[in-house]
């Protein structure tokens, strides 16, 4: 009855023999298994290992990025050019009877302005050798704008003349000006803005006033506001 | 004095000893690995659960401060192990028929005479199979009391009841038992 009386009493809190029982259940054979085991202990040893190896890989990652940032600014910056052109910068060519009458266009517009030798006007030069070019790339390649004092009255005989004597690619640029227009346009898009207007003040003051209006058409048309904040800034 | 061992060896893991924590694993590791087994009644969970139970212990390392007793925090963190399986499963603890134990497996009892490994094991097996027929609550706080060496009050917080109902979850799971084995129940 006492026993009983203890049993009940909320404060007695050992109210049952416990060992009797945990040695009936401690009979059970069941364990965990060695791989259980051995991932367990594992994961305590590895717990226990510093992480100072952890940072260095994203902090090389991040300085490879930084370092190849670094080179293309570099080399953008040393050739004044785009460092690759690809097919992408290039706008698509015109057809071929869209080629023809570009060309015969170019000409005319050749014969009717009266040019100065090249040495006289700077001509834009277009960039610097680069290993991804795609387009025909030879030394000085001739450009329309840059075109000698020889260019105009060019018959079409003559530019056959003129395409037997020159370097392959200057023959091709005599026969197909259209192509070389298009590489030009790409190029000229690239250019120094404040290069290019001084350019065309130099074209300006030659008294060649269409092609000065034609490049500053194409000056808004690369880099759009820029002659208007230019103008500002003058005033 | 075992307590204090075991909260001596976690908290001289927790300070790096990596040799502690293998002792303080050995020490342990049978009787929750059974703990956890009685508790789920699902064999395939028990190894998950066990191990999930480790990685808390390893995790909370740092947090550990033997103010309770190390086999009280211990079994606690199992248990909580055992009720996220259940959420997890989206079942209470299965019933599912445990395996008998095999003689040669109880080769590490303390006993060496093979008829009395056969007998304790039979009579084990005959007490995992009634521990199985237990209402959930009452197999938890007979585990919790037995094999985890909770008190009563430390069950009643674990379960969230009070000091009596945990009390009389305990003597009902015991009247059963012994009802269930019949001569086989430990004598009190």
């Amino acid at each position: 009855m006492r026993r009983r009386t203890e049993d009940m009493d909320p404060k007695n809190d050992e109210p049952i023999d416990r060992e009797p029982w945990r040695r009936l259940l401690a009979a059970d054979a069941g364990a965990p298994s060695k791989d259980t085991d051995r991932l367990i202990l594992a994961e305590a040893r590895r717990a226990l290992t510093p992480h100072t190896g952890r940072w260095w890989l994203p902090a090389s990652l991040a300085a490879s990025l930084l370092l190849a940032v670094l080179l293309v600014q570099w080399q953008l910056e040393d050739s004044g050019a785009p460092a690759f052109v690809t097919e992408s910068d290039v706008p698509p060519a015109p057809a071929s009877s869209a080629i023809d009458s570009e060309a015969s266009g170019a000409a005319s517009s050749i014969e009717a302005v009266p040019r100065k030798a090249p040495a006289e006007i700077p001509a834009p030069m277009p960039p610097g050798p680069s290993p991804a070019v795609e387009v025909p790339h030879t030394p000085s390649p001739p450009l329309v704008d840059a075109a000698p004092a020889a260019a105009p009255s060019l018959s079409s005989a003559d530019a056959e003349r003129a395409a037997d004597a020159a370097t392959p690619a200057q023959a091709e640029f005599t026969r197909e000006p259209g192509k070389f227009q298009v590489v030009k346009e790409s190029v000229a898009a690239r250019r120094n803005p404040e290069e290019w207007f001084a350019e065309i003040e130099v074209l300006r003051a030659a008294g060649r006033i269409e092609e000065a209006e034609a490049e500053l058409v194409r000056l808004e048309a690369a880099w759009p506001g820029w002659l208007s904040r230019h103008r500002q800034e003058k005033q | 004095m075992e307590e204090q061992a075991d909260a001596q060896l976690m908290l001289r893991y927790a300070a790096g000893d990596v040799r502690a924590f293998e002792e303080l694993y050995e020490r342990n590791r049978r009787p929750l690995w059974r703990f956890i087994k009685r508790l789920a009644g699902d064999a395939a969970a028990t190894d998950d659960v066990f191990q999930e139970c480790w990685s808390r212990v390893i995790g909370g390392r740092a947090r550990y401060r033997p103010t309770a007793r190390f086999r009280t925090w211990l079994y606690r963190i199992a248990y909580n192990c055992c009720m996220d399986h259940w959420r997890r499963s989206g079942r209470r603890a299965g019933h599912e028929t445990m395996d008998d134990d095999a003689i040669t497996a109880a080769a590490d009892s303390e006993s060496s005479n093979p008829l009395e490994i056969a007998v304790a094991s039979e009579k084990s097996g005959r007490l995992n199979a009634a521990l199985l027929r237990l209402p959930d609550e009452q197999r938890l706080a007979f585990l919790l009391y037995v094999e985890g060496g909770l008190t009563v009050a430390e069950i009643a917080q674990e379960t969230g009841t009070g000091a009596e109902t945990a009390k009389s979850r305990l003597r009902y799971a015991v009247t059963h038992l012994k009802e269930m084995l019949g001569a086989d129940a430990p004598a009190d």
